[in-house]
């Protein structure tokens, strides 16, 4: 009778505690099966396998470490300048009356054009003026009949070459050099044109700049003074025996790595980089020439290498 | 009273069956407002303040938005927590509730303190409140397509930012206006924006800066109203319209004028439709696209909300541009259809079944048809009931009845009418008069009042425990107990009032009292086998104490499972990628894998959000995606006999070689539970909570590796706070000061450059869209490129300079900038930051672990000085569950007994009543281990009935052989014949009980899963408690009553 009467509570008992143990013993399922399958992959190897049907639909690309030539470049703005000494500005030998100016400004003159012709008010002797260079009128102040002494009466600049005066931040001091290459762009990208760096100020200017400057070429007349440029500046041409593609380098817990291709199995190898510029990055030491390396869509492979740590926290 | 009532029934039976009419009658028109869903919300009360932050980092959002949200929080009336957790452009405080607090009026209290704390939040920080919707919310999606030839008006083929502008501005207005809906967020595309690109150079080469152009923008963009003017006796109202409309309009704006010329935008930057910096995205079949879900409001019945949004939505399908449609991809409606359908024929095969018993063990058609009638009245009653108090219509509540307990009662009255009835037609000789048969109906009434009513408020309190689980499983089952409930009450209250006046009304020709050939036969085994065991009763109670010993063994070899997972055919998964995966490329790799599984035939559609979207419900960073898999109906499968978890291995398999995805796969509204009730679902979680994220993290790591010295630590994780790539751009100060900059401006150059700089909205009619400078992408691809951003000096630089020569200074000169790991998000709880690491446990008790693991941590964790730790998880829950259920059990069990006492005045027939208990449940367990299915709550529930029914019909049987001792029978003679006149009730309760059970057994349609244990532990429990209530139990009473008058 005891035994009976015991029973049944315990039994209910029982039942209910298997459902709260239950419950516990479900989640703990649940999350198990997670483990297991992040213990598939030991969680320090540092390496994967990527199908190569799925390396190439999601663009995983490859290439051999190689001695590259890297060319380092400086952005600058600037502003053309004409070149100092091809802009002439023409006066009267005398205190004169304007007979005739013969260009208006724009006109294009050749060295020794009479450009225009004066009258000497002393001696009423007519003399011509001529230009002193090839060149175009910038601007011209005097008409027929006036009178001129020592003002200013034509100028003519000589386009043909113009300065590109350069913004040089301490920064960018630091690595330009006379000599070293340069493209100019205008604003709207639509021309640019070769030139080289001719002169650097030997001080800076009250807003802590220095001028650079170089010379280009304009045939054309397109690069006007006044106009704003940008410069692209080859500050350093280096040659490495190895680099790789600056989009290879990921990092991995704070490590620098690039990811060594063996077939269809893809691995983390630290690196230490040196020198780089736009497109390539020197490798000092990790990874050898000749060896094949994922040159694009690397972060693919560092996010398989380290998917089993991707998780969904709330 | 007792005697009172039921003279009243029969006496104006008309008017009691009127009354009940009148009952079902409202219960079909209360069916009508029941919330139906496919399973229960389990969803706690919280609201979520979003707050959108452009441009914040984690850290930012956190100690500019989140911490004085959740600060004004604190303190709210009701309030169990909040938790905050601040990411990217988004701080999210969720503020829990007590359960049973009004959501309207949290809202409220919410929104009053939001409004009080409206001037500590950083200019442009709108703080929002999440939509009013549960777990179960997202009832439907669509998606926004364009035919491959569909052009715009303007002749271009659509982007992506027109099917977004298309969604925003025409299909969601539209939709949102659908009742029962209460939000419609969008994801994916890009929202239009009015980007304004400044070319730096430009700006120089014209001597204008950025804030120039932001406050020409600001400036030209106005309407405004001036008033009125009253002429000739009429109102003219005045207005100088200002607005921009369009792209030309802005590049035509006049910033400055230099030299004779104005400077137009269109010379200092371009002008296009920008793409918002976006943080998340949506891709369907392999395709971006734009995505839209409906969010139903709290409380609404999703089938009839799914149905209008679909209606809707195909409405609004004749309004779209050509080419363009909105075509439905997940609709709540199929899967509440299906279960519903599953349930539907459950109930009504169960009900035909038990006619149909009720019929050959009763041999009379219209006995049975009103039996079988308080089935629909019970279930009508439970409507009524569940609908007043919006209790959801779903899989686990309504699946849970069993037609065969719940009449039960109305076959106890029924059966013993008919058999007094026969037994009086037999003694008259004669048909009854009509006053003879109301006698006879009123007197068997009376005597099978006590069983009949003790039995089933037995079972029904039996369901009381029930009520007091907590949390999640209180929301999963408190529906179910209270369906269980009502419709038992109403079948009670049927029972005793309109199945006696149903049968005084309609019963009145011949009943037969010679019994059919089924109990005939029933009979010639039954008393054989009684005999054998009145007479060998030690044999008897040995054979049952082993039973029920070896059962007691064996269940708990049985495997268990907390609920047998709901089948929503429709499959769900996570996929992950490492945090700091960009948007852009998050999407590329999710295209490349919902390809790869759009090539299953079986896949009827894939679609996926990847981050998060608008309004942001579930923050999922840009490396997370929810990819819903949409599949074909099991019979368009190429073969349909494959398993569902065969194909979901099989896609498994599949995608697991796809490079750097984590997948957790799952069922849409199973994912969405979890990330609701969120926070920890691990046994044990340790928060460490404290200030700094570093230490944080540093701790986290120590408590990491010592809860994986405690043995029976599964599964032990951190969680992940840290690994968000950033590049932190650092004013130089000095280098600032010395160029008359200011920090602020070295700021406002990087955000116009990379975020923008809203300036204002720009109108197409209804339709608004931002007003942006933002420079153009090439200007931040890189830290090079954002060295290069140059950084405007205003005039005069040097005032020695008459005109300083310098215009401006790249960032790179004045700034460091530098590549740096930050936090991923900030997870905060009830006002502090904290940092989580959670274990499961395996082969040992909570408990034990819990002690171990405090003990370790308070020996071998040393805490800096404003740093704790707490400890919480499941088992917190479990332990409290345990708490109560040790109270409640026992109470319950006292009342059942008290109840069983005072029918018999006799603690020893209570006992003796009781024993039926475990001898049922070795039927159900046994059953279960034919099936091979584990102990689940599902089974609970089947083991809870069982004892119900068990008890109740052990009181029919005793309470028989009690009346025949006190009429002076000899109690082997009052044993022999109770027990022989028993049989049929007895054998028909058990008969109707189980059989009713029959169809949800074996079931296969959606949701059967759920029932399926229940149905087979009721099953096999009956047939051992029939057995026991026949056999064993008439031993039984017959042994303890002789022994003890021996004693005497």
């Amino acid at each position: 009778m005891n035994f009976l009467h015991n029973t049944a509570p315990k039994m209910i008992l029982f039942l209910f505690f298997s459902f709260s143990l239950s419950i516990n013993s479900v989640h703990a399922s649940e999350d198990h099966d997670h483990g297991d399958q992040h213990g598939h992959e030991d969680e320090h190897s540092e390496s994967t396998i990527i199908s190569s049907y799925y390396a190439q639909v999601s663009g995983i690309k490859s290439e051999k470490a190689s001695a590259q030539k890297l060319v380092q470049t400086d952005t600058l703005f600037g502003v053309i300048t004409p070149v100092q000494d091809q802009v002439f500005s023409l006066h009267a030998a005398f205190p004169s009356m304007v007979e005739k100016v013969f260009v208006q400004v724009g006109d294009k003159v050749k060295q020794g054009q009479v450009i225009a012709r004066l009258t000497n008010i002393k001696t009423l002797q007519s003399y011509s003026l001529k230009s002193p260079s090839k060149g175009e009128v910038t601007s011209r102040s005097v008409n027929t009949g006036d009178r001129v002494d020592a003002e200013e009466i034509l100028q003519v600049s000589d386009l043909s070459k113009v300065w590109v005066n350069l913004s040089a931040f301490p920064e960018n001091i630091e690595r330009l050099k006379i000599g070293q290459q340069a493209n100019i762009y205008d604003l709207h990208d639509h021309e640019n044109t070769p030139g080289k760096i001719s002169y650097i100020a030997p001080q800076m200017s009250g807003g802590h700049i220095a001028r650079a400057r170089a010379i280009i070429d304009n045939q054309e007349g397109h690069w006007r003074p006044g106009m704003h440029v940008k410069a692209d500046i080859a500050v350093s041409n280096l040659a490495v025996t190895v680099a790789v593609k600056v989009d290879a380098l990921q990092t991995m817990e704070n490590k620098t790595v690039v990811f060594k291709r063996h077939d269809n199995k893809y691995e983390a190898v630290q690196v230490e980089v040196g020198e780089k510029d736009n497109q390539w990055i020197e490798i000092l030491s990790g990874l050898e020439t000749g060896t094949e390396y994922v040159s694009e869509n690397s972060f693919l492979v560092k996010a398989d290498i380290l998917k089993s740590g991707a998780s969904h926290d709330h | 009273m007792i005697n009172h009532l039921i003279a009243f029934a029969i006496e104006r039976r008309w008017l009691v069956l009127a009354m009940t009419l009148l009952l079902a009658a409202l219960g079909i028109y209360k069916t009508t407002q029941l919330p139906i869903d496919a399973v229960p919300d389990i969803t706690n009360v919280q609201v979520q303040i979003n707050s959108s932050a452009p441009g914040y980092s984690p850290l930012e959002a956190e100690q500019r938005i989140s911490y004085s949200i959740e600060n004004a929080m604190a303190g709210i009336p009701k309030l169990d927590y909040t938790r905050s957790l601040s990411r990217y452009g988004l701080s999210q405080v969720t503020v829990v509730f007590e359960e049973g607090t009004d959501i309207y009026w949290a809202r409220q209290q919410i929104s009053e303190r939001l409004q009080g704390i409206q001037g500590e939040l950083p200019a442009g920080i709108e703080p929002k409140l999440g939509p009013v919707a549960s777990g179960l919310g997202e009832i439907f999606t669509y998606a926004v397509q364009a035919e491959y030839d569909a052009v715009t008006d303007a002749g271009n083929p659509y982007s992506a930012e027109d099917l977004r502008t298309i969604q925003d501005w025409i299909i969601r207005p539209q939709l949102v206006k659908v009742p029962g809906i209460t939000e419609i967020n969008s994801m994916g595309g890009y929202a239009r924006e009015y980007q304004v690109a400044p070319i730096p150079g430009k700006l120089f080469a014209y001597k204008v800066t950025m804030n120039d152009l932001v406050k020409t923008l600001e400036n030209n963009n106005q309407n405004s109203g001036a008033g009125y003017i009253e002429r000739n006796g009429e109102q003219w109202l005045i207005r100088s319209p200002g607005q921009l409309d369009n792209l030309e309009q802005i590049a035509q704006l006049v910033v400055t004028r230099r030299d004779d010329a104005p400077v137009r935008i269109k010379d200092l930057a371009v002008v296009k439709y920008g793409k918002e910096l976006r943080t998340g995205s949506a891709t369907f079949d392999g395709e971006e696209t734009v995505l839209g879900t409906a969010f139903m409001l709290l409380g609404e019945n999703s089938r009839t909300v799914s149905k209008a949004v679909a209606k809707k939505l195909n409405e609004i399908n004749d309004f779209l541009p050509p080419g363009i449609n909105a075509v439905p991809l997940y609709d709540r409606t199929t899967l509440v259809d299906k279960t519903i359908a599953t349930v539907r024929t459950n109930l009504f095969e169960g009900a035909v079944l038990v006619i149909a018993v009720l019929f050959a063990l009763l041999g009379n058609i219209r006995a049975a048809f009103i039996v079988a009638l308080v089935i629909p009245l019970s279930m009508l009653f439970a409507i009524t009931g569940m609908a007043m108090n919006r209790v959801s219509g779903n899989l686990m509540s309504l699946g849970a009845i069993d037609f065969g307990i719940i009449v039960d009662g109305a076959v106890i009255v029924v059966e013993n009418a008919l058999r007094r009835l026969g037994l009086a037609q037999k003694k008259y000789g004669r048909l009854l008069t009509l006053q003879e048969r109301l006698l006879e109906v009123t007197e068997s009434t009376k005597e099978v009042f006590r069983p009949a009513v003790f039995g089933m408020l037995i079972i029904m309190l039996v369901y009381l425990p029930i009520f007091a689980l907590t949390g999640v499983e209180g929301k999963m089952f408190h529906p179910m107990a209270f369906t269980v409930v009502a419709a038992l009450l109403g079948a009670l209250l049927f029972s005793i009032t309109f199945v006696p006046a149903a049968v005084a009304i309609l019963v009145k020709g011949k009943v037969n009292e010679e019994e059919n050939f089924v109990m005939t036969k029933a009979r010639q085994l039954y008393q054989p086998l009684l005999k054998a065991s009145l007479k060998n009763s030690p044999v008897v109670f040995i054979a049952a104490t082993i039973l029920v010993s070896l059962t007691a063994y064996q269940s708990t070899r049985l495997g268990s499972e907390f609920l047998p997972q709901l089948d929503e055919h429709d499959i769900a998964l996570h996929a992950m990628r490492i945090p700091g995966t960009g948007i852009e490329q998050a999407t590329e790799m999710q295209l490349l894998l919902e390809r790869r599984i759009a090539e299953f035939p079986e896949i009827k559609q894939v679609f996926s959000k990847i981050g998060t979207a608008e309004i942001a419900t579930d923050p999922m960073p840009p490396n997370v995606a929810d990819t819903f898999l949409i599949l074909k109906p099991i019979k368009d499968w190429p073969n349909p006999d494959k398993p569902k978890q065969q194909l979901v291995d099989e896609i498994r398999i599949a995608i697991e070689d796809i490079p750097g995805n984590n997948y957790e796969i799952t069922q849409p509204i199973e994912m969405r539970f979890n990330e609701l009730i969120s926070g920890v679902r691990a046994d044990v979680a340790l928060r460490i909570y404290g200030d700094d994220l570093e230490t944080l993290a540093q701790i986290g790591g120590q408590v990491n590796q010592l809860l994986n010295q405690v043995s029976g630590g599964q599964d032990v994780r951190m969680e992940q706070a840290k690994g968000l790539p950033m590049i932190s751009v650092e004013p130089q100060r000095d280098h600032l000061a010395l160029l008359g900059l200011s920090v602020a401006d070295v700021q406002d150059t990087l955000r116009a450059a990379v975020s923008g700089i809203e300036t204002g909205l720009i109108y197409e009619g209804d339709r608004r869209f931002k007003l942006l400078v933002r420079m153009d992408e090439s200007f931040s691809k890189d830290t090079q490129a954002l060295a290069l951003i140059p950084v405007a000096i205003p005039y005069p630089t040097n005032p020695d300079d008459e005109k300083s020569e310098l215009d401006f200074v790249p960032l790179g000169e004045i700034a460091d900038i530098v590549e740096i790991q930050g936090p991923n998000q900030i997870n905060r709880r009830s006002g502090k930051r904290n940092i989580v690491v959670s274990a499961n446990v395996e082969g040992r008790d909570l408990g034990s672990f819990i002690a171990e693991t405090q003990e370790l941590m308070r020996n071998e964790l040393k805490l800096p000085a404003g740093y704790w730790l707490e400890y919480g998880g499941t088992f917190e829950q479990l332990e409290s569950a345990s708490q109560r259920l040790s109270i409640v059990v026992p109470i319950t069990l006292i009342l059942i007994l008290g109840l069983l006492y005072s029918a018999f005045g006799s603690i020893r027939d209570t006992l003796i009543i009781f024993t039926g208990v475990p001898l049922a449940l070795t039927g159900g367990i046994i059953a279960l281990t034919l099936r091979d299915m584990p102990l689940s709550i599902s089974a609970g529930v089947g083991f809870i009935a069982l004892s119900g029914v068990a008890v109740l019909n052990g009181v029919v049987m005793l309470s028989f052989i009690k009346e025949l001792r006190e009429s002076g029978l000899e109690l082997a003679q009052a044993v022999w014949q109770g027990a022989s006149q028993r049989l049929r009730p007895v054998l028909m309760t058990a008969l109707v009980a189980s059989l009713g059970f029959v169809p949800m057994a074996f079931n296969t349609g959606t949701g059967a899963e759920v029932q399926r244990p229940l149905a087979t532990v009721v099953i096999g429990g009956i047939i051992s408690s029939t057995l026991l209530t026949l056999v064993v139990l008439p031993t039984l009473y017959q042994w303890v009553h002789s022994h003890l008058k021996q004693l005497k």
